[in-house]
């Protein structure tokens, strides 16, 4: 979409701008939001997030030029940044300070946690490379369950199979991951 | 929360580059979930939002296994006093019932019935392409024959036949059912009393015989269950997840919970939680047993091995087997002829074999019912020579074995049963007496069809 397509679109019906960008973007926003996010937030939390999201691009859409940038990357580092603000307040809030990007959002790098988050980076990485080596169904399961917080209903609904099969699936599968992990040497 | 989950809870944080992936690859949003956000954005907006109709979200989004794993809000079931009277009035007359067919069959049965020399046919069409493959269901019998022994048809009433394991041999080594128990400090029922010693369904065999009513003594230990205790059912929350009734069940001084599900057309799945609670493993009740001419052996499912001798078999699958230390009990495997198919509606089965991790399973996909059941044939480790179809033949039926996708390993089964006329409806615990079995071992796969 260039610039005069998005003025149009923008100019045309708000509306209709939020239901492209939920259409082509909400996806993204949505993964980029429950990955900084996990599991401090409910899923009423991230959907208000998303919708926050959208909602700002939307009043600041005049500073978005397709000539300097993509409307994806765009809207992905907006995504980021207010994903970032809403794990401030709802950590604040349930007064947790222990989670998945903490040190990377709230504390300057010392040697000490820059090992740690080192650490950390290095083993969720080995971590997503084993869930993809899993192959299909078992990787998207996961994937769903652990990333997304989905129910195995939901999942179930998802992959088109039944309940049953995904959570013996995903026991499997995880009790696979645990060896891997086990026998690895991911931090090497 | 175990360890297992907690570095599943890591996937979230990953780098900028695999969430871009994972959004692309692994969608999630619904359109009621765009709805929704649709919705919200409108409303902060300020913008008219009155003719979006969403569905709330009902469901939790934190500890999505809770409705597998919990035994919290356990409800008390108190069974009705006329259920308790009928089911001891419908176990009496099961009991009858065998007795009586023991006793009328017992003249006309003859071990060769299963006499199971005669080799099954092999197409040739396949035979010199699958030189690896062995096809064997004549003398040698594996224990990937499973029959659970028990009935657990007509669950319509299932409650009582389940708690009250009817058709197991009241003995001394079997433990103890309670059917209700007291919540203890942290809400979970723990055993009570123990009432009169009641065998656990998912570990014993069947109906005693008339036979057994003069059986030696008991002289060797019973794999079985040696407490259960029923805490059941569950909550409503759980039930209507996937469970409906729940069993705490001591095991050998460990315990595990074992749970139930009733499925729409009439089956009945098992699960047994894992060491963590948090995860069910879909076993269905199943037990292991070898037919080696006409000696029995009996597995139980924590392994350990019983002995016997196929005294009275007949063709219509009911056989009697006297255990080393007397005792005898009743089995029954479907018609001889075709025991070992399930014909539901006449159409096709198809089996999915998958050695995904441990074992080669395979299951039961019946077509237009739904639903999969699946059995465990043991010491299977690969299916990686399988490389072309073959085809088995017996009594006019035909199963082609076929890989279905050598990257995932599954091996589709498919029966055809082109004449059939009758319409035989099983539920789990009768396919779990359906003796299909593969067995693939250092090059050879070997399909064991009960009794043939």
């Amino acid at each position: 979409m260039n610039d005069s397509e998005w003025e149009q679109l923008l100019a045309s019906s708000p509306r209709d701008a939020y239901e492209f960008l939920i259409e082509q973007y909400g996806g993204l926003i949505y993964t980029i939001v429950i990955n900084k996010l996990g599991r401090f937030g409910t899923r009423e939390d991230v959907e208000d997030c998303v919708s926050d999201i959208m909602v700002e691009f939307l009043k600041n859409a005049g500073n978005f030029s397709a000539v300097t940038g993509s409307l994806k990357t765009y809207i992905s580092t907006v995504a980021k940044f207010r994903a970032i603000d809403a794990f401030r307040r709802i950590s604040g809030q349930n007064n947790h300070y222990s989670g998945i990007d903490d040190e990377e959002i709230n504390l300057p790098p010392s040697e000490n946690n820059t090992e740690e988050e080192a650490e950390k980076r290095i083993f969720r990485q080995e971590l997503w490379n084993i869930v993809k080596s899993l192959g299909e169904p078992d990787s998207s399961i996961i994937i769903y369950q652990y990333f997304y917080n989905r129910k195995i209903s939901e999942i179930a609904r998802i992959l088109g199979m039944t309940s049953g099969a995904v959570q013996k699936r995903s026991l499997r599968a995880r009790k696979k991951i645990g060896v891997i992990l086990e026998n690895g040497d991911y931090y090497e | 929360m175990n360890e297992n989950k907690d570095f599943m809870e890591q996937l979230n944080g990953l780098d900028d580059e695999y969430v871009e992936e994972i959004a692309e690859n692994y969608p999630v949003l619904d359109e009621n979930e765009k709805k929704r956000i649709l919705k919200q954005c409108l409303q902060k907006s300020g913008l008219p939002d009155g003719d979006i109709e969403v569905t709330e979200n009902t469901e939790p989004y934190e500890d999505n296994e809770e409705d597998e794993i919990s035994v919290s809000g356990i409800e008390r079931y108190d069974r009705p006093l006329w259920r308790k009277y009928a089911g001891s009035a419908a176990v009496l007359a099961i009991a009858v019932l065998g007795i009586a067919s023991v006793v009328v069959l017992h003249g006309n049965m003859n071990v060769d019935d299963f006499d199971l020399s005669t080799p099954p046919v092999v197409s040739n069409q396949y035979e010199e392409q699958v030189q690896v493959t062995e096809i064997v269901s004549g003398s040698y019998i594996d224990k990937g024959y499973r029959a659970d022994g028990f009935d657990y048809a007509n669950q319509n009433d299932y409650q009582g036949k389940i708690v009250g394991a009817a058709t197991a041999p009241p003995s001394p080594e079997v433990g103890h059912v309670v059917d209700e128990g007291e919540p203890d400090n942290n809400g979970n029922n723990q055993p009570e009393t123990p009432s009169p010693a009641t065998a656990s369904p998912a570990t014993n065999p069947p109906a005693t015989t008339a036979q057994q009513t003069t059986a030696q003594p008991v002289t060797t230990a019973q794999p079985v269950i040696t407490s259960t205790t029923v805490i059941e059912p569950v909550s409503s929350e759980a039930q209507s997840s996937f469970l409906d009734l729940l069993y705490y069940v001591e095991v050998s001084g460990s315990s595990e919970y074992m749970g139930f599900a009733f499925r729409p057309d009439g089956t009945l799945t098992k699960y047994v939680f894992d060491e963590y609670g948090d995860a069910v493993i879909n076993t269905i009740l199943e037990t292991t047993y070898e037919i080696i001419g006409n000696q029995f052996s009996y597995v139980s499912p924590d392994g350990s091995r019983r002995t016997g001798t196929i005294v009275n078999p007949n063709d219509s699958g009911n056989f009697t087997v006297k255990f080393d230390n007397g005792e005898l009990y009743n089995f029954n495997i479907q018609r001889p002829d075709f025991k070992a198919l399930v014909l539901l509606e006449g159409t096709n089965w198809f089996w999915n074999a998958d050695n995904y991790s441990e074992n080669l399973e395979i299951e039961f996909l019946p077509d237009g019912v739904g639903g999969n059941y699946i059995i465990y044939p043991p010491d299977v480790t690969t299916m990686d020579s399988i490389k072309v179809p073959f085809t088995y033949e017996k009594n006019g039926y035909e199963i082609t074995f076929h890989m279905e996708d050598p990257a995932y390993n599954i091996l589709k089964a498919e029966l055809i049963v082109p004449e059939l006329s009758e319409q035989f409806v099983f539920n789990v615990a009768e396919l779990e007496k359906v003796t299909l079995a593969l067995e693939y071992t250092n090059g050879s796969i070997k399909y064991f069809h009960n009794g043939n």
